[in-house]
Parts: structure tokens; sequence; C-alpha cells
């Protein structure tokens, strides 16, 4: 639970990125990949879910994949929201990003969310669920040998996630400020 | 086969029952607040919804918009999710009323006023589930409730972690309700998970 003064409310201005010409939002579940270098990528009201943002600053292309879930026990549910689940939906957003022109081996991630928001009262499998979908993104960057370069996960606050494709920036806000992943 | 993704589309007949009984519930948790506080409650009409998942944070007015939310899961013959979202402002003059302080003496979110809120959301929880066991004659709990202030879409992200696990839809029962005077007012959020509509189909007679 989080108490105090509601003057805390006030979102942080991030107008650097929120006012971006191309903004484009990333729903859960779904993978979005730009080569637009003024493009901004961007996941709303993240708790439990992962934002996974992957870029090629060599050849300017951006993704974001919105993880809903760890691990898919069957592909057909993938079908339809490529990236609800970690494992199947990280060799996706790569294909995608190669798809755009970008080059595996320049590839860099940075990751965001994964919070518990709600921690008590809640079913047992459900139990952890961010900390499972940061377990999971990882273990699967780490098979496929991708680096993760910043992250900003855990903890018990929701976070809205921008990737910038052009420099590969990512900021993260919070009910209490943002911070800038350069 | 296992583990396919579920569709939930309900047919005319079966969103019919669903609405009737996620109505009787509601009604009865507006009785059960309005007896609360002591005030005449008003409430729009229920409006029954299905989303696909990439949407669903957009149904309480944006992810990211700041909100309280009370929120509650339930067990039992069937799971699922409820939750008052309130405008933060809106949510204190909720604690004066329930407090019984004079309007705009309440400024903090601490532990008495969490858990002020908290009893509203056991109040109206168990009246709504209370409704719909006694209408199917099953058994379901509530967990106790979580006061959250925080941005909405974070808040459900567990409930639709849980139902996307089955299905890439998310069915939602949401009324808006208040005091006639509007100073206190919120939305009221029923998420159930599909074995809640697979039991309540199959209870009242209707195959899914």
């Amino acid at each position: 639970m989080i108490a105090g003064k509601l003057d805390q409310l006030q979102l942080t201005d991030v107008t650097g990125v929120t006012k971006a010409d191309s903004l484009i939002a990333v729903g859960l579940g779904e993978i979005r990949v730009s080569r637009d270098p003024a493009a901004v990528l961007v996941s709303f009201g993240l708790g439990s879910c992962v934002a996974v943002c992957a870029y090629d600053l060599a050849a300017r292309v951006g993704g974001m994949m919105h993880v809903v879930l760890p691990y898919c026990s069957n592909k057909d549910s993938a079908r339809k929201f490529p990236g609800k689940y970690a494992d199947v939906g990280m060799p996706l957003l790569i294909r995608e990003l190669e798809n755009h022109g970008a080059i595996r081996t320049r590839m860099q991630v940075k990751i965001a969310g994964g919070a518990s928001v709600i921690h008590a009262a809640t079913f047992d499998g459900l139990l952890d669920m961010g900390q499972k979908n940061v377990v999971a993104v990882r273990a699967a960057l780490e098979r496929e040998g991708i680096p993760v370069v910043s992250f900003d996960t855990g903890g018990n606050r929701g976070r809205s996630v921008w990737l910038l494709v052009g420099t590969g920036a990512m900021t993260v806000r919070t009910a209490s400020g943002a911070t800038v992943y350069p | 086969m296992e583990n396919r993704v579920a569709d939930i589309t309900l047919n005319k007949d079966e969103m019919k029952l669903w609405g009737s009984l996620a109505l009787k519930g509601i009604d009865n948790a507006m009785t059960g607040l309005a007896t609360m506080v002591n005030r005449e409650i008003r409430m729009s009409s229920l409006s029954l919804k299905q989303v696909p998942a990439s949407e669903a944070p957009n149904l309480v007015g944006g992810a990211d918009k700041m909100v309280i939310g009370i929120y509650l899961a339930f067990e039992g013959d069937a799971t699922g999710h409820l939750m008052l979202v309130h405008q933060p402002d809106v949510a204190l003059a909720i604690i004066d009323m329930l407090l019984g302080n004079e309007p705009g003496t309440t400024r903090d979110l601490n532990e008495m006023e969490q858990s002020a809120l908290g009893e509203m959301g056991n109040i109206i929880g168990s009246s709504f589930l209370n409704a719909i066991a006694d209408a199917l004659d099953m058994s379901l709990r509530p967990s106790p409730p979580e006061v959250i202030l925080d941005m909405a879409g974070a808040i459900l992200d567990v409930a639709f972690a849980e139902i996307l696990q089955q299905t890439d839809d998310v069915i939602v029962a949401e009324t808006s309700f208040g005091t006639s005077d509007r100073q206190a007012r919120g939305t009221f959020l029923v998420i159930p998970s599909f074995n809640f509509l697979k039991v309540i189909l199959s209870h009242a007679g209707v195959e899914k």
C-alpha cells in the first residue's frame, strides 16, 4: 500500500518523449517495431507486466514487447498476441527487428516493469507474477545472447515506459518520478 | 486440447444471463454501501464489455491514469477480480463521508483512511459475491481488500495476467455509482475469469 500525501500525485513531466511526432502505443501482449528515428514506443501503466525495449543503434531500429506472462504452454495462444509470453515472444521480437534491418549482434536491450503492485490477497499462481516475468525475460534474452544494458524492475510501483528509437534511450515514469536510461 | 486459447465470446442468451447475474450482485452491493454510509446511492446502467487483451487497461480511462483502487480477488467455486476505482480527490471525499468528517477534512491516504476504503471494499465485495453465490447456490469468498494509489493499468495487471493465461479477451461488467449529490462517485469493475463464466453458465443450464 502506498500511503502519503496526494500532492505526490503530479506525474513528472516527460514532455520530451510524450510529445513526439510519432508515438506508438504498445498494448498488452503486443510487439511493435519501428525504423523511424523520431518514433517513440510506449507502454502505459505496467504493473506485473514487463516492457522489453530492444534496439540496434547502427540500423536505427527499435522495438518494444509488452510481456504479460512468463511461459507459454501452447504456441496457439501466442498467435493473436505474440508478445504475451516472455519465452515465445522474445524470438519473435528479435525476428521482427531483423526484418526491419537490425543485426542481432548489435542489438541491446533495456527492460522495465515486473512490479508487485498488489502483494497480498491474490491467488497462489499469481504471487510474484512480476518477478516471474522478469526472470523469464532475462532467461529468454540469455538464450538469444542479447545483453541487458539497463533495467528498472521489481518494487511495488506501476510504471510507464518509453523507448526513443533514434537514441535507444528508455524513460521510466512512476508515481514518484521519472528516470532516463540513456 | 489442453491449454488451447479458450474463446470466451458469449452468445446473446449467455450475455443476458451474465448481465442479469452481475446486475443482481451490483444491486446488492449498492444496497450494502447505502446502508453503510446511510445515504442514497445511484448507479448508472450496467455496461457489459468484451475487449481484446491489448486494450483492456484502457477500461478505466487510461492505463497510466492515477487512481485510488480498492482491489479484491475472489475464489471458491469460481475465481475473478473486483475493483472499485476512484479519482484520488473523490476517494478523499468518500473517506470524509465514511468517517463522518466535514467534507475537505481528509487530505492524505494513511492507514486509517486506507482501512476506511478497505472496509467499503469489503462491504461491496461481499454483498456482490453473496448475491451471486445465493443465486447459483455456490460458494465465493473475497480476499481481504487492498487499497492502492497507482496507475490504473498497473493495479489491474495481475487480474489480466490471470485471465490471459486462458484467453485473449477480457470480459468486464462496469457500472458507475455515487451519492445523489455526486460528492462521492466511482466505478465498480467485475472481471470474471474464464472458469467463472463456465461455472455460472453451466449452473444456469446454458452449455459453454
